[in-house]
């Protein structure tokens, strides 16, 4: 496969969530793509959709959720009419995904190496010496110390930043084109952040696999992504070159949320937010779902959702507002 | 190890002041009911009568003969059946405890097969037709006293079928039926609570990571989401033992089957105080020894938990 080949191309992704208070329209049309050895920043607060889209592509949302797509391509290959078997040899072998909290999403009542050479037996066959040695290289791999003696320790007698290894190492076994990460760092502690976000890049320059890095936090994003997704209430509001979301943002959601991160050299005034909440999903007003929070906001806004619309260099953004010029957060 | 050893010196001790506290207990509760072990509807003559007592200890005053039988029950000596004549407690016990506990031991080993079978299905089929029907026949189980369920199971599978023996002891033909009507309430307690723990575990975060490896549901629930979900089973195992133990006494009864369960119920029938006190002590014994083996089991199952 060449450099520069599509990994994965999703087109007009839908999910639907069947619930007792109606139908919640979780993503809503969501398209995009990742070529080989690139990283992708997905960015949102809880709700608007990033990891539901990622789930859907690994088909493990429960059975209320009501997946729909144009395009959904590994590699090439469709995934829309795989059979459950087809789409279960997918996961952990060419997409994996590692999750927030690495406590609760590793089996507490098995050894990490149980965990780990689970996967190096499934998606490669391993077994005896060769599993034990894979599994201690597996853990070598990710930085973890004495690695041929942690294999018997269970996950609670590793600190937060060595479980995130762990997971890392487990879920990379199976040698994946892409690894979908879900806030990878956001249950540890600051110092913790950078050394796993080091440990991923590294991992992907060894590797050249692509890896889509899922969010709240554009400042995660800022040193890592090659190019960054901005979601809100199911849909991709903007899409950029992470450098150019930053300096040059053109939806008026994406100027708040770099407002609002807290910066050293601006003394102690008050952090700017964005005022209220995301839209309830599953009875959305028309128009721009943004609309009520906008500081920009037309009438034309409330009557009319607006669709991602190129603004040069593959800049696209979903606002009809000629928004003024970015003076930087302030 | 250091640790393992305290514990089971600790767990030892503890044992020792139950046995004791039980003892004591079965002895002033068993002396104090109306009527003794030789008051006959006959008049007896009154030498006999003394001879008898004297044989036995009962003409001296209860403090002497709590320390004398106190004495003989720490040597391992329960002393001679008050009422089988030419047997001590220490043979009924060796003769009948076999039976029981084989009886027992089927009748859980039948209770947790068919509980966690169900339970697992069942969780795993949440709402549909299969959890439904299994849960309503788990449900109708527990409110059902087991000598119902014995009267149905003889009906059908004896009289119409005639498929196994109706009573007595022998192969394992015999074990079948009383074995699942002794199990069968334990059975369908231990299905609701493996439902309700597996359904736990099978939305936690890890079961989520087990599917994004790319096993199989199969092996999903088997190798991660059970251990977990068989927590509550677990614990449950000491209640479940001392209740089968209890519901032999009766399930004994109905099928005739000569184990400690029989001798018991009729040691306290005749007021046979030292059968009656062997059987107490012994059930104590079981039941202990099952409370510790389940504490172990815990710390295999779950290893954030340490003995102590």
């Amino acid at each position: 496969m060449l450099a520069g080949d599509t990994v994965l191309d999703l087109g007009d992704l839908h999910v639907d969530f069947d619930t007792d208070d109606g139908v919640v329209r979780a993503v809503r049309g969501v398209s995009y793509s990742i070529k080989r050895g690139q990283t992708i920043g997905v960015v949102g607060e809880s709700g608007s959709g990033k990891s539901v889209t990622h789930l859907a592509l690994l088909d493990l949302l429960p059975e209320t959720a009501t997946i729909s797509a144009d395009v959904m391509r590994l590699a090439g290959r469709s995934m829309l009419n795989m059979s459950a078997k087809e789409r279960r040899s997918v996961r952990g072998n060419e997409i994996a995904m590692i999750f927030q909290d690495p406590m609760t999403a590793l089996n507490p009542f098995l050894t990490v190496g149980t965990q780990i050479a689970e996967m190096f037996r499934l998606h490669h066959g391993l077994r005896g010496q060769r599993l034990v040695d894979a599994t201690i290289q597996a853990l070598a791999d990710v930085g973890i110390p004495r690695p041929e003696r942690r294999i018997e320790d269970y996950p609670h007698e590793f600190s937060g930043g060595m479980r995130q290894r762990v997971m890392i190492a487990m879920m990379l076994a199976g040698n994946p084109e892409l690894l979908i990460a879900d806030e990878p760092t956001t249950a540890l502690d600051v110092t913790v952040q950078a050394q796993i976000l080091d440990l991923l890049a590294g991992l992907q320059r060894d590797r050249g696999m692509s890896i889509v890095l899922i969010t709240h936090d554009l400042g995660v994003v800022a040193g890592f992504a090659h190019r960054t997704l901005v979601m809100y209430a199911g849909r991709v509001v903007e899409e950029a070159e992470t450098s150019a979301l930053f300096w040059n943002p053109q939806h008026p959601y994406t100027r708040g949320l770099l407002s609002s991160i807290p910066r050293l050299d601006r003394g102690s005034q008050k952090l700017r937010q964005i005022v209220g909440a995301p839209p309830d999903l599953s009875a959305l007003p028309q128009g721009c779902p943004f609309a009520p929070r906008c500081d920009f906001v037309e009438d034309r806004c409330r009557e009319q959702e607006p669709l991602l619309a190129p603004r040069g260099d593959g800049h696209t953004a979903a606002c009809v507002v000629t928004l003024p010029k970015w003076e930087g957060a302030v | 190890m250091r640790d393992v050893l305290r514990f089971l010196t600790l767990r030892f001790l503890w044992l020792l002041a139950t046995l004791w506290v039980v003892f004591t207990l079965s002895f002033v509760l068993m002396r104090e009911v109306p009527g003794g072990p030789f008051l006959m509807e006959q008049q007896v003559d009154p030498v006999i009568q003394k001879q008898i007592e004297a044989a036995y200890d009962l003409d001296k005053t209860k403090w002497e003969q709590y320390v004398i039988t106190l004495g003989k029950t720490v040597r391992g000596d329960l002393g001679p059946s008050f009422k089988m004549r030419d047997y001590t407690v220490n043979e009924i016990l060796a003769e009948g405890m076999p039976r029981s506990v084989a009886l027992g031991t089927l009748a859980l080993l039948i209770a947790l097969v068919l509980g966690i079978v169900a339970g697992t299905v069942s969780a795993s089929r949440r709402g549909g037709f299969i959890d439904r029907g299994l849960m309503l026949v788990a449900t109708i189980g527990i409110a059902l006293p087991n000598f119902v369920i014995a009267s149905i199971l003889i009906l059908v599978f004896v009289i119409q079928l005639s498929w196994l023996p109706a009573a007595g002891w022998g192969s394992l033909r015999f074990m079948i039926l009383p074995a699942f009507c002794l199990g069968a309430p334990f059975a369908a307690y231990i299905a609701r609570l493996t439902r309700t723990g597996m359904l736990e575990t099978l939305t936690q975060d890890y079961v989520r990571t087990a599917h994004a490896k790319g096993l199989s549901p199969w092996r999903v629930v088997t190798g991660h989401a059970m251990k977990g979900g068989l927590l509550p089973v677990a614990s449950f195992l000491g209640p479940a033992v001392a209740g089968i133990l209890t519901g032999s006494l009766v399930i004994e009864k109905i099928f005739a089957i000569p184990g400690l369960g029989t001798y018991f119920v009729q040691a306290a029938l005749n007021r046979d105080y030292t059968l009656a006190m062997g059987c107490v002590l012994f059930y104590t014994l079981l039941v202990y020894v099952m409370n510790l083996l389940v504490d172990i089991s815990y710390t295999i199952l779950d290893p954030r938990v340490r003995l102590d």
